[in-house]
């Protein structure tokens, strides 16, 4: 049986432990473990297995992919287990699980019907939740002589203390230096949360109407908005990727961090107490607007509706969400239990360490309710990006942000591939189709045996030829030809990434139609990437091939600085683009701290300016990158002999008119070679895109190739990126054409062609 | 056209661990308005460094390069208005026959395009400037017939017809001073010979001062008004071919000068004589200087023997090792006390030799050579 979750060390720990001690209290049963411990692509992974026919029997399912999860037929109902439980329990059997013992929300979290969640069948049993609030620097509370939080304490409370913290440092502190008031994170989830303290929704429980255009949640969230961005000291202001999220807390200089659930505990607990050099904290629940509330977040184990062994499943579940599982984990502080017996006693309660007020989590359950996220991945999607430019990077205002956020959010919801009932796909015709063009290769090469020249020696050669190639040959065909054109046939159906292909409908052309006429998401990301393209390939080109002809000067150390410069291309893409968010960065960022000194401005890169400075960033960061064509222009430049150098030399001509008659001529070919794939490169930016922007703020920086990944690996709509995939091919297939022939005059091939 | 004079030139290059190379040393040369000089040695000898840094490709080390009577030492090299013709052309390939011809003279306008030329109104002078442009292109094509390929790329050319577009090219300016570093070298056989007349007679037409490298003695020989032999970077001698052939300055020019090359015999003086290896030879007593039992080399050509019978008083005997006809002439290695000997006689004479016969040769006494030992031993005089 296998088993895949996800959770950071220490939980990790546990459940290897809760596992092996299964298989020692169920001889015969074998758990294996998939993808363990902390991974961001989690999902992305799951989701692979499970398209792949490989998905673990017991998984880890958090409540906002619940609903997703059952529309895609993931899950397996565990009504018929409970059933069985509960009559085992009257049957007297101590040790059957009784769902009553549950938190009800918790439980609630994991039942849908497809659409909504809360009703319909049982999919899976929460293991462990946790309810949000504020984390709080009760030595910064003490010091602005302010009272610590009441357990029902308000918005205004918050916003007083926040205030009052903020003012300890005046106005003008460097920002190293400054005590803030208060860290406002802005997931769109926790958004929510807040909402509903103003009585507000995002979305109705039908998980259809929008809500979040009434006068209540734009007033709640103008005054987040607010808050944020008008107040110095207050809040973090919303311009720093860096500056936000929940290890800001740690520094000390910040009031108030949150909305967090309990999941920061275990990173604060290692914050030294005050005594120790560090700071006290506690934690507050969330502030009361005009209603009391609170969300649940909740994770459950889950079996998959594929699972061959589904008894075993429902044991190892039962398992882990046993009392010892969840007193363990108790212990751990990371979240509440489930199992409302053990919240309220001592494994939760009684700990020694901080917060001292773990009745605060418990206190907010009454009012607490599940958040619904509908089955569609792309709502957190669209309302993620929206929320995040109306109140942390601020570019639109709240009125804009929703509008966005409604045309992005009706374009997605008009658009259903195929009408209402489309056909199947013919897979028979393509399969046919496909064996057909096998056929006729097979034919073809089969014909070139046959009409190869009739010497016995040049027939054997040629046999032979074709031996030598046929296991390159054949990899092309399986993992290249045949997945290349499957895409083609994607392209035109509405496979969502999971399920077998066979149940996949034929669209036609409509993903394309979408993609050209409809989808502004898909046009902003082509003027994103043709704006950086326009930036980064001449500069690039340029850069590398003065740098070339730096790198071929003969000086003493030279190759050291070739090292130097393609260094960067051999290493991490990911350590760069974290590297160059902290160059970017507007709060403290290298290139601010380097440049205001001297009295230069720097925009907010990749925020607040990102519409005009953000492909620009990208590009300037590319630069990092020209290492490989330099390499390539140094190999060409070596090629040119030096006798043309001389002769030019003495006809008359300078260093630099001997760069243009000379090099730039002889060099036409390699840079012709070095522009294509550049040009190439620049149409497939991602990781930087990726793990710098996110493809924000909006969809400000949001390149191609992020986009295709978005739809394809975050809302699981695979043949639209598989549509995006094909019109990619086309965009770059033509822009190499037109290079190629309009190069024709300009660029000279002797040394290409033989003599 | 200049003169051209250098006094102590030399070369010196930075060896590995900084020790230091001398690649050329103490050239002293003198180069009349419109004479032909060939620099030639083996290669490594120092004649193309020399050349180079005539050209101001090469730094000159030390003493002096005069142009013209005028120090240009430190003048670059577009300043020193010569033209240089190299081993493989150096054809700018993405240009035309006539833009190469022309290229020298398009960075010499005087009149440049630009805003600034149209500003001032010197479009005209520019216009103007090209007609002469072409006019020059086109009469110097006339002059090398390369007239009908004006308009092709050189890899459309053939060897022979780039090798005329590099010498067009280098006369197109009417530099002072031409240099030509192995021109011929890439040229087939046949070819080479042909064109070799033809640079004779373009010299002769342009009267042009030129300095000519080669490693090929034949082609120095077929086209310097002065020879000048050098070897480990320096000057072996220097003269009209006639003089080097017929009175080679050392051991090393004699036996670099002329086909097949000059037998020399090491050995020593004898009393009115010259002995090697037990055999001696008698000498007319014509070399005043020689004393007894003095060290030294018996050179003569291998045109200048005679064979005789074997055994023949006065005559070294030998055996036939090889015998190469040749049409007109034959050529005839013998193994000998001497070492190996080669002949060269007439077809007739040596109808009736074959490989393995014994024989014996003779020096023509009139022709004989004697030089010091060692490599470059200088000669020694008769009287």
């Amino acid at each position: 049986m296998h088993w895949s979750g996800e959770g950071g060390q220490e939980e990790d720990a546990i459940v290897k432990d809760a596992l092996a001690e299964f298989e020692r209290a169920n001889p015969g049963v074998r758990v294996k473990r998939l993808n363990a411990g902390s991974t961001a692509e989690f999902y992305t992974k799951l989701q692979t297995m499970m398209v792949a026919g490989e998905a673990p029997d017991v998984f880890y399912v958090g409540y906002e992919r619940v609903a997703n999860f059952v529309s895609l037929d993931l899950l397996r109902p565990i009504d018929d287990f409970v059933e069985r439980e509960r009559a085992a329990r009257t049957a007297g059997d101590a040790k059957a699980l009784d769902l009553d013992a549950f938190y009800p929300q918790t439980v609630d979290a994991f039942r849908s019907d497809g659409s909504r969640v809360g009703t319909g069948p049982l999919y899976g049993i929460p293991k462990d939740f946790t309810t949000v609030g504020f984390y709080y620097n009760k030595d910064l509370f003490r010091r602005a002589g302010l009272e610590f939080p009441a357990k029902d304490w308000t918005w205004d409370d918050y916003i007083a203390a926040a205030r009052a913290i903020g003012k300890l440092t005046p106005p003008g502190t460097p920002e190293a230096d400054a005590i803030i008031g208060s860290e406002f994170v802005t997931w769109s989830f926790v958004a929510r949360a807040y909402l509903r303290t103003e009585g507000a929704e995002a979305i109705g429980d039908d998980l259809k109407t929008i809500r979040l255009n009434e006068p209540t949640a734009v007033a709640a969230l103008e005054r987040l908005r607010a808050w944020r961005h008008d107040e110095v000291g207050a809040l973090v202001p919303g311009n720093s990727k860096l500056a936000s999220g929940s290890a800001i807390f740690n520094s000390g200089k910040v009031g108030l961090a949150g909305p967090f659930g309990r999941w920061v505990v275990p990173a604060y607990r290692k914050i030294p107490p005050s005594s120790a050099g560090g700071f006290d904290w506690d934690f507050a629940p969330l502030p009361r607007g005009s209603a009391e509330a609170n969300c649940v977040l909740t994770v459950s184990w889950s079996i998959a509706r594929d699972s061959k062994h589904p008894e075993e499943a429902w044991k190892l579940v039962k398992w882990l969400t046993n009392r010892e599982s969840q007193a363990a984990n108790a212990r751990l502080g990371l979240a509440i239990p489930t199992m409302r017996e053990v919240a309220e006693g001592p494994d939760f309660l009684a700990s020694d360490l901080p917060p001292a007020n773990n009745q605060g989590f418990l206190d907010a359950i009454p009012e607490a309710r599940v958040i619904g996220w509908p089955a569609d991945a792309a709502f957190d999607e669209i309302l993620g990006s929206a929320l995040d430019q109306g109140l942390r990077s601020g570019d639109l205002k709240i009125p804009e942000a929703l509008a966005t956020f409604d045309a992005k959010w009706s374009t997605h919801t008009n658009f259903v591939p195929g009408g209402t009932a489309p056909p199947p796909v013919a897979w028979p015709l393509f399969t046919a189709l496909g064996a057909a063009l096998l056929g006729l290769f097979v034919a073809l090469v089969a014909y070139l045996l046959v009409r190869a020249p009739s010497g016995t020696n040049a027939r054997r050669e040629e046999r032979a030829g074709f031996l030598l190639v046929s296991p390159w040959v054949a990899g092309f065909l399986a993992f290249m030809a045949f997945p290349i054109l499957l895409s083609l046939v994607l392209s035109m159906t509405n496979w969502k990434g999971s399920g077998p292909l066979s149940g996949a409908d034929w669209v036609g052309a409509d993903n394309y139609a979408q993609l050209a006429l409809r989808d502004g998401t898909f046009h902003t990301s082509l003027r994103v990437t043709a704006y950086y393209a326009l930036l980064a390939v001449p500069a690039g080109q340029v850069l590398a091939l003065l740098a070339a002809v730096v790198m071929t000067q003969k000086v003493r150390g030279i190759a050291l600085f070739r090292a130097a410069w393609y260094l960067p291309s051999v290493l991490a893409g990911v350590g760069i683009a974290i590297l160059w968010q902290f160059i970017f960065d507007d709060q403290g960022g290298l290139l601010k701290s380097l440049l205001a000194p001297i009295g230069i401005d720097t925009p907010d890169w990749l925020n607040s300016d990102a519409g005009v400075y953000g492909p620009p960033a990208f590009a300037l960061m590319s630069l990092w990158f020209v290492g490989g064509s330099m390499m390539v222009y140094i190999a060409g430049l070596q090629q040119i002999p030096r006798d043309l150098y001389e002769a030019a030399e003495i006809d008359g001509a300078g260093p630099v008119r001997r760069f243009f008659r000379v090099t730039l001529p002889m060099l036409s070919p390699v840079i012709l070679f070095n522009l294509i794939m550049a040009l190439i490169g620049s149409f497939q930016v991602f990781t930087q895109a990726y793990v710098m922007t996110g493809g924000g703020p909006g969809d400000k920086t949001r390149f191609y190739v992020l986009y295709l990944y978005n739809k394809a690996f975050q809302t699981y709509d695979m043949g639209y990126a598989s549509a995006m995939a094909w019109i990619l091919l086309a965009i770059v297939l033509a822009l190499t054409v037109v290079v190629l022939r309009s190069s024709a005059r300009v660029v000279y091939y002797e040394s290409l062609r033989k003599g | 056209m200049a003169n051209v004079r250098l006094t102590k030139v030399g070369k010196v290059y930075e060896g590995p661990s900084g020790s230091a190379v001398r690649a050329v040393e103490a050239v002293d040369l003198d180069i009349a308005d419109g004479e032909f000089c060939v620099l030639v040695g083996p290669s490594g000898c120092g004649k193309s460094t020399t050349l180079r840094m005539v050209a101001g490709l090469e730094e000159i080390s030390e003493g002096t390069l005069e142009i013209d009577g005028a120090r240009v030492n430190d003048l670059p090299a577009k300043d020193r208005d010569i033209a240089f013709v190299f081993q493989n052309y150096a054809l700018y390939p993405h240009l035309t026959v006539g833009q190469n011809i022309a290229f020298g003279l398009e960075q010499r306008r005087v009149h440049r395009s630009g805003v600034k030329a149209m500003l001032t109104g010197a479009s005209a002078a520019r216009a103007k400037e090209s007609e002469a442009i072409a006019a020059r292109v086109a009469e110097v094509s006339r002059t090398l017939g390369l007239d009908a390929l004006l308009a092709r790329f050189p890899r459309e050319l053939s060897g022979g017809q780039r090798q005329r577009v590099a010498v067009g090219r280098a006369i197109a300016r009417d530099p002072k001073v031409f240099l030509f570093d192995e021109p011929l070298s890439n040229l087939d056989a046949r070819l080479r010979i042909e064109t070799r007349t033809e640079l004779r007679l373009l010299h002769r037409r342009l009267r042009a001062t030129i300095l000519y490298v080669t490693h090929d003695q034949e082609e120095a020989m077929t086209l310097a008004d002065r020879l000048v032999v050098m070897h480990r970077g320096r000057v072996q001698q220097n003269a009209s071919a006639q003089e080097c052939y017929e009175r080679p300055a050392n051991r090393f020019v004699a036996g670099f000068i002329g086909t097949p090359p000059m037998n020399i015999v090491d050995g020593r003086a004898e009393r009115g004589g010259f002995a090697a290896n037990g055999v001696s030879l008698a000498l007319p007593a014509r070399w005043p200087s020689l004393n007894a039992d003095q060290p030294c080399a018996l050179g003569f050509r291998p045109d200048r023997i005679r064979l005789v019978a074997a055994g023949a008083e006065g005559s070294v005997s030998a055996m036939v090792a090889a015998v190469e006809r040749l049409g007109d002439r034959t050529d005839i290695a013998l193994d000998s006390a001497w070492g190996r000997v080669v002949a060269r006689i007439a077809a007739d004479d040596a109808a009736g030799i074959r490989e393995g016969d014994a024989c014996g040769f003779e020096p023509d006494p009139q022709h004989l050579h004697l030089f010091e030992t060692g490599e470059c031993g200088a000669r020694i005089n008769p009287r």
